[in-house]
């Protein structure tokens, strides 16, 4: 499963003799033979840099765990000491080039004198799956013979000082623990604890609560060792790495010249005004601001071209990463049918105090909220109710779109009775109606009724909520 | 064969109006074949923006057919199929293929044999979910992991956000698909012009029923309803009661065939089967004796079923009507609201037995049969696992507007006993 990076290497050498005449050139002169072989060179070469396919020459700000991390998985090879270690750091950060870098960097040590092993909590999800891995990776073909995982163990412990150490790194450490069964989890800790044979673990998670959920005797046999990685915290180091990762080399376009001036523009961006506010404001607004900003980044190198062979600073453009739906454009674009029945749903659940509902309730509700409505405007008002089956159909498209789920598991409920829960907050149905263009004025004088019921109740909550104690939240990054 | 990125704009913004930035921005972010994509590619938008039909036609024209694979996850359920239908796509050989695992192998050994990028396109990708709760990370996770030249594309009516539920989800570029401006919208439903109608006098049609229906429904509905609305649009012309000049007039004529057509719509009318013919009376009046026991509560049973022995003894006080009006106090809801409710099968004999006189002339052996005959066509349902044998419980699964009609067609009368309700 694992491609080491000189495969990696050698893929892409390939691809750029073979691209030569393809493709993108055609859209340009074919006579300007070589600045066109070059342009589409840095092209590939970006898309490569930009889209997580290949490891940054230069780890902004991660030195002193590069060192750490490098030394742990060095002293595993050279005198056999056998190690658990667990990389933990929120998206974005560089856990997973680092790993990359540190083995790259041990591989030019020893040259290929040890064994690498990758897993993905994600991916390998039983195990079944991880001990497959582990047999076809450390190229025991007859995976046959291993049926159980008794064979894996033996496998793993049957080495000895002499043979080459082996490093089971794991991606998504949390999902493996989570996925794999505790005691097959315990047996390969506890083999990396042995003394005879060098196997290391090591983990990479984003969940910093990972130690709260491994279990006791797992715990045991762990040696505590955890890398925290951070994202770089000041402008300065993200500038850097934009930077890095911008500017190209001879080794990439077989032209200094080129080169040059291609990096005096890039040193000349960061002096424009707008793409400097551009990357302060994705720095301080975007959560993986590092992905965010290389999104930005691979529009505009796609707008490199022959006869602009230069990044310019309006080639980037914050509207990328504002390309993309949430929940807020969906409640934006509902119909006042839809609306209506939000509107219902959360008066169900102020007036009767359940979170669950179903079609036919929230129909009612609606209903007697219009009648009472032209009973009080003392029948001047011409009434308009959505029919059922309409509104039956408007219930259906909350649903489909998640903002309603069913919580009902019974099979053969009619759907007008089957139970549902909203996915939204009270709060958000109440903005949604008051920021939708199509509300009228009648939803707002209903939500009125409401948010004063609301207020009311709330209160009398938080007098009875500040009597117990909030529970610590669950750290997650996201 | 496979058209080169500037032809294929041309011809994409040409069948996709309002679209243009989209197809842009796709056709960038896949480059030249061999180039390395985003690994991840997430498509929203709501129902009948073209999401689905834009990409497949992007693929259709810009792509050789083992470059991408596309499968809608509805249709594939399983993720056998799902493994299964991906790998055939790309290799064009019949792979079978049980597990994630196993997928991503096979991938490898398929992508090893030259660099181009590869495409897997996962429509309805919301229903991933259904699968497993690891497969959708694992899919977004695949092209990083494995380091190949792939790009999974999913498309969904359902925002990012509700997909990121599990930690260490990996983030794909999104594409937000808005929805069309009224000029759009029109400017798309004119192609369904029929071929010997003239355009300028079908686009007034267009025009005017866009005003109502534009808030209604989307543009696949909308294609539906037309050629029913387009009849009633030149009736009056048929009839020659009208010119084709009369366009206002033609305008408030069809106003009136508005409501109609949405019920149309969305009321499929199947018509509650004709138990009638099929069943003995008897029968009938035990399903409503089932749809009685689920919708009136137990407590009730002797205000409707007792005889008029025990009415004597003990008269129950009828209960109040729920208020209506909107006050501050968290009132209860009836239980007709809560939908059906399971009940014993004792209970449903004392109600059949009250309801229906001749009840002495038919053995509690057909009763049963006849119920289990009920459940095995899902009228009732059986509520309790089948291997507690002591106590069943059912719950009537039969709609009220059905068993009115059957009540009507055998001269029962229900309103007696639903008073509670606030059926109309």
């Amino acid at each position: 499963m694992y491609i080491s990076q000189s495969y990696m290497i050698e893929i892409t050498s390939e691809a750029l003799i073979d691209d030569t005449e393809l493709h993108r050139g055609e859209k340009s002169y074919r006579n300007n033979g070589s600045l066109l072989k070059d342009r589409m060179e840095v092209d590939d070469s970006f898309a490569e840099r930009l889209t997580d396919h290949s490891v940054p020459d230069v780890l902004v700000g991660l030195d002193e765990q590069y060192t750490e991390l490098l030394n742990y998985i060095n002293r595993t090879v050279s005198s056999g000491e056998s190690n658990t270690c667990i990389l933990i750091g929120p998206a974005g950060c560089g856990k997973t080039a680092l790993v990359k870098k540190a083995l790259q960097g041990l591989n030019d040590k020893y040259n290929e004198d040890f064994y690498c092993v990758s897993l993905n909590g994600l991916l390998h999800t039983s195990d079944q799956f991880v001990r497959y891995q582990i047999c076809s990776q450390l190229g025991q073909q007859q995976f046959k013979g291993f049926r159980s995982d008794g064979d894996v163990f033996n496998l793993l412990k049957s080495g000895s000082n002499n043979t080459k150490p082996i490093f089971i790194i794991i991606y998504n450490f949390d999902a493996f623990v989570k996925n794999c069964s505790q005691p097959f989890v315990y047996n390969i800790f506890n083999i990396a604890t042995s003394k005879n044979c060098p196997i290391s673990i090591i983990g990479v998670t984003r969940k910093a609560s990972v130690f709260n959920e491994l279990a006791q005797n797992i715990l045991s046999r762990n040696s505590y060792c955890h890398i925290d990685i951070d994202r770089p915290c000041n402008i300065e180091s993200f500038i850097e790495i934009i930077k890095n990762c911008l500017m190209i080399n001879e080794t990439i376009v077989d032209d200094a010249e080129y080169c040059q001036t291609f990096n005096e523009k890039i040193e000349e961006l960061f002096d424009d005004e707008s793409f400097y506010n551009l990357v302060i404001q994705t720095f301080n607004f975007s959560t993986d601001f590092i992905r965010s900003f290389f999104k930005i980044c691979f529009d505009a190198v796609c707008k490199l071209t022959t006869d602009s062979p230069f990044l310019l600073p309006e080639y980037f453009s914050i509207s990328t990463l504002q390309d993309c739906g949430s929940m807020d454009i969906i409640l934006k674009g509902l119909t006042q049918n839809q609306l209506w029945l939000l509107l219902a749903i959360n008066s169900l659940d102020i007036r009767f105090q359940t979170k669950t509902f179903n079609f036919t309730m929230v129909y009612e509700e609606y209903k007697n909220y219009m009648k009472s409505y032209a009973r009080e405007s003392s029948g001047t008002y011409k009434m308009k109710i959505c029919k059922e089956h309409i509104a039956l159909a408007e219930f259906e498209f909350l649903e489909s779109r998640k903002i309603l789920q069913c919580a009902d598991e019974n099979k053969f409920q009619q759907k007008q009775y089957r139970m549902m829960r909203s996915l939204l907050l009270p709060e958000q149905i109440i903005d949604a109606v008051e920021n939708n263009e199509k509300s009228s004025i009648m939803m707002k004088e209903w939500l009125f009724d409401m948010t004063r019921v609301f207020r009311v109740l709330r209160e009398l909550f938080a007098a009875h909520l500040r009597h117990l104690l909030v529970p610590e939240e669950e750290l997650v990054y996201h | 064969m496979a058209l080169e990125p500037r032809q294929l704009k041309n011809i994409l913004s040409e069948e996709f109006p309002g679209r243009t930035r989209q197809i842009e921005t796709l056709l960038n972010w896949f480059g030249a074949p061999k180039e390395k994509t985003p690994p991840t590619i997430f498509i929203h938008g709501n129902r009948a923006l073209g999401k689905t039909e834009l990409v497949r036609r992007l693929f259709k024209l810009g792509f050789t057919s083992r470059q991408y694979s596309f499968l809608d996850c509805r249709v594939c359920y399983s993720a056998e199929d799902l493994f299964g239908i991906t790998l055939t796509h790309l290799t064009g050989q019949q792979l079978s293929c049980k597990n994630i695992n196993d997928f991503a192998m096979k991938l490898q050994k398929t992508c090893k044999l030259d660099s181009e990028t590869r495409y897997m396109i996962f429509d309805n990708a919301d229903a991933l979910w259904n699968l497993s709760s690891t497969l959708t990370p694992a899919l977004l996770t695949l092209p990083q992991w494995t380091g190949l030249n792939v790009c999974g594309i999913f498309i969904s009516q359902v925002p990012w956000e509700k997909f990121r539920v599990v930690v260490g989800i990996s983030e794909p570029w999104q594409i937000f698909f808005p929805e069309y401006t009224k000029d759009i919208q029109i400017s798309s439903v004119i192609i369904s012009c029929p071929d010997d109608e003239d355009l300028c006098f079908y686009k007034a049609f267009i025009e005017n029923v866009c005003d109502s229906f534009y808030e209604n429904c989307d543009l696949i509905d909308f294609f539906r309803l037309l050629p029913d609305l387009f009849d009633k649009f030149v009736e009056p012309v048929q009839d020659e009661r009208a010119t084709r000049n009369d366009i206002s007039l033609l305008c408030n004529e069809l106003k009136s065939h508005f409501n109609a057509a949405l019920d149309k719509l969305y009321l499929q009318n199947i018509s509650a089967a004709n138990f009638g013919e099929q069943l003995p009376q008897w029968s009938l009046y035990l399903l409503i004796a089932t749809f009685l026991g689920s919708y009136i509560p137990q407590n009730l049973d002797q205000r409707y079923f007792a005889t008029k022995a025990c009415e004597k003894l003990k008269l129950p006080r009828t209960p109040k009507k729920q208020k209506l009006s909107h006050d501050n106090s968290p009132a209860k809801l009836t239980q007709q609201l809560k939908g059906p409710q399971s009940f014993e099968l004792e209970r449903v004999l004392a109600i059949f037995q009250s309801i229906y006189h001749d009840h002495k002339n038919i053995q509690t052996v057909d009763i049963h049969q006849q119920i289990e005959s009920f459940v095995a066509h899902h009228l009732v349902v059986c509520t309790v696992p089948y291997d507690r044998l002591g106590s069943r419980a059912y719950r009537c699964n039969v709609s009220y507007d059905c068993v009115k009609q059957i009540s009507g067609d055998i001269d029962f009368d229900l309103s007696k006993y639903l008073d509670e309700f606030d059926y109309n």
